[in-house]
């Protein structure tokens, strides 16, 4: 272990000088400059099974910063200052996380850390950021807890979670004729914590709400034929699921042959942009599906120039992914703004009252004081061929504000209490 | 719930048996007859999924398309493994166990870095042939054709592998060889070759395996050390190298499956295993394994 980071500093040292080599004048009139720039470190798992959706956080993240570098910097007491990224790739690994989190705090000297894909990584890093007083900024991992029972002054959270997209989820299906739900969702944390968030929120708001079947097979099954046959022979009206990736993929092949579609009403929960893409044409319409940013909608000026700024930079379309980074530099540019520095203490408290226009329909969204998590709003919509495009696309979209899905603050403080 | 309910899950049950038994025949066969357990074998069902995804995308998806592919893909991941054995395995058949394992598990941790690299993290999956992209009606509910075809295939891969290892001559080098190596090289059978070709042979029924699940599920390169595992489960509970054993022990682990999943679905998983744990207790050689007595 010992040999490896020793070789990663020899080998990112080698690479620093052969930058400093090859763009003498970057470097020289960054040393000229009278402010140096507020580094911003990313946790990020750029390799491994989520690779393509963790690099598109990032990218929609530079864009953003970019456009605020463009115009010489964000404004401090001090004059403008740019922003320089750091990113760190922890491959999923919780572990490998923290150490980057610490090499970018220590030695990189990064005034905050920003990223998180993976609900493991983002409470492993936000323990560490926790005893060492930083401040983490998650965009994208959705785990409940990490802005419930083990949240805290130093993480906040720009993107959903768990809690808010499964009570969304009953929202909108609240005035929906189906009382009758199977469901099937994948074996581990994340499954459980979208059935129970559903759940509890149809409990709540729908009469005559009543579970059918259960079925909870594992991460990475590549049969579901039988979880089909025993789900369709419960008779439910509806499917609820929060199968993603590969799963929903295969579930939904599989499905079609047993004309599962044809004879019940599905939601799956994030067969929105993530899954549209991949699926194709071999897609289904009539699915119930939730994005946090569908690209096509609005369709305002501000999202066209995203989504040049975003095609020009990298090459490609944007994802939900990409909107959910963007955002979360939004909100960090708009907290340095006002606090007028980037010193951690500070820029907390400025952070907790900020509030930014999305480009995605969930509009303006703001960071709520007492557990530092935004009310992200989330959109349905009914999945639809498009001629317009090589992937079927979400018609009748209804935007589900996040205020009235998110857990009471009395709720979480009191958690919070307990679980000390 | 009526009994065509049960029909169905039993019927969903035959599917998942088959894809289990193309997984675990091919490595039953090369237990069998070389002694060696070969973890690779997971990963060259993995490797038969994105060759076929890969040719498919070639030949467009079409009718022609799926039959030729189902032909040359398992072909071509078969072919890339013979060489790995006589390249890599071959030296190693005399020594101790250990480094079999140790190479074949090395060889399943390549595959997978390899389909990583030319295939990519981002999911894919073949399409569906058109000629099956229509259920058949049975009892008034609609069960995939391309499921059919699946069930059939499986069947008629166990009485191929059958036939070549009981009627012919191959076959017979094949089972002599597996009983005694040094007669069997004594009567003037080049015993090597025949290892080579039972390792082809197992590697070819693993991808047809990983062909045949392509059009219907999404892939990742993990899924070969998830089949891997099944396969070695279903091989257990048939009695190593026993091939009438496969199918049965692969049906069994299938339709215990299925049918847990329709009456507990909170511990559908379990089932599974807690067949493999029955059969370890009550006859540890399997169900179709010779008891062997040490003595």
């Amino acid at each position: 272990m010992k040999a490896k980071v020793k070789l990663s500093i020899l080998l990112s040292s080698v690479l620093i000088f052969a930058l400093m080599l090859a763009f003498p004048g970057t470097f020289s009139s960054a040393t000229a400059e009278p402010l140096p720039p507020i580094k911003v470190g990313i946790v990020q798992s750029v390799s491994g099974m989520v690779s393509d959706f963790a690099l598109d956080d990032v990218e929609g993240f530079r864009v953003k910063i970019d456009e605020v570098n463009e115009k010489g910097g964000v404004m401090t007491k001090d004059g403008l200052r740019k922003i320089e990224l750091v990113l760190r790739d922890n491959k999923l690994k919780p572990d490998i996380a923290v150490k980057n989190a610490k090499e970018l705090i220590l030695e990189q000297k990064c005034d905050f850390l920003v990223g998180c894909i993976s609900s493991g990584v983002l409470l492993a890093v936000s323990s560490w950021c926790k005893e060492n007083k930083v401040l983490i900024w998650g965009w994208d991992a959705r785990t409940h807890h990490a802005t419930q029972d083990r949240g805290h002054r130093y993480i906040f959270r720009s993107s959903g979670n768990t809690w808010m997209n499964g009570h969304a989820a009953a929202y909108y299906f609240k005035d929906k004729p189906y009382t009758r739900w199977g469901f099937i969702n994948p074996d581990y944390s994340y499954g459980h914590s979208e059935f129970e968030a559903f759940v509890h929120g149809m409990k709540e708001l729908k009469p005559g709400f009543e579970i059918v079947t259960e079925q909870w097979p594992k991460l990475g099954t590549t049969d579901f034929t039988p979880f089909i046959t025993a789900l369709m022979a419960a008779k439910p009206e509806a499917v609820y699921t929060s199968l993603w990736g590969t799963d929903a993929m295969t579930f939904i092949k599989q499905s079609k042959g047993y004309g599962l579609f044809k004879r019940m009403k599905v939601c799956g929960l994030w067969w929105g942009m993530p899954l549209l893409r991949p699926m194709g044409q071999e897609m289904v319409e009539g699915i119930y599906a939730m994005t946090e940013a569908p690209f096509t909608y609005p369709g305002s000026p501000e999202n066209k120039a995203f989504y040049d700024a975003y095609k020009n930079r990298t090459g490609r379309m944007p994802s939900d992914y990409s909107l959910l980074g963007y955002h979360a530099a939004s909100f960090v540019v708009a907290g340095i703004e006002k606090a007028g520095t980037a010193e951690t203490e500070a820029l907390i408290d400025a952070l907790e009252t900020v509030c930014i226009d999305t480009i995605a329909p969930a509009g303006r969204i703001c960071v709520r004081k007492c557990d530092h998590q935004c009310d992200y709003g989330a959109t349905m919509g009914i999945t639809v061929k498009d001629p317009q495009w090589p992937w079927f696309v979400l018609k009748d979209i209804e935007v589900i504000p996040g205020a009235p899905t998110m857990r009471s603050c009395e709720e979480i403080m009191a958690e919070r209490a307990k679980a000390k | 719930m009526e009994w065509g309910d049960f029909f169905f899950q039993f019927l969903s049950g035959l599917t998942t048996a088959m894809i289990y038994f193309l997984i675990a025949a091919g490595l039953t066969l090369i237990l069998g007859v070389l002694k060696i357990m070969n973890f690779a074998q997971g990963g060259i069902y993995m490797l038969g999924a994105y060759t076929t995804y890969t040719f498919m995308k070639l030949f467009g998806g079409t009718n022609l398309g799926f039959c030729m592919t189902l032909i040359i893909a398992p072909i071509a991941v078969a072919v890339f493994f013979t060489i790995l054995e006589i390249v890599l395995l071959r030296r190693f058949y005399e020594q101790t166990a250990l480094y079999i394992l140790l190479m074949t598990y090395g060889i399943l941790i390549a595959t997978y870095d390899m389909a990583r690299m030319i295939w990519g993290w981002i999911i894919k999956t073949a399409p569906m042939p058109p000629m099956f992209q229509r259920p058949v009606e049975i009892l008034g509910r609609f069960f995939p054709l391309y499921n059919v075809f699946l069930i059939f295939m499986g069947f008629f891969m166990f009485f191929l592998i059958w036939f070549i290892t009981k009627r012919t001559a191959w076959g017979r080098s094949m089972r002599a060889a597996a009983d005694d190596r040094e007669m069997t090289a004594a009567l003037g059978i080049n015993v090597p070759l025949v290892f080579t070709g039972v390792f082809g042979m197992g590697a070819w029924i693993a991808a047809i395996g990983g062909a045949l699940v392509a059009p219907m599920a999404g892939m990742a390169a993990d899924m070969g050390i998830e089949g891997g595992i099944i396969a070695f489960i279903v091989v257990v509970i048939a009695g190593l190298g026993s091939l009438p054993g496969a199918l049965l022990a692969a049906f069994i682990c299938g339709e215990v499956q299925a049918f847990g999943i329709l009456v507990l679905p909170q511990f559908a998983i379990a089932f599974m295993y807690l067949v493999l744990v029955i059969v370890l207790i009550v006859r540890p050689w399997g169900l179709f394994g010779k008891a062997v007595i040490i003595k």
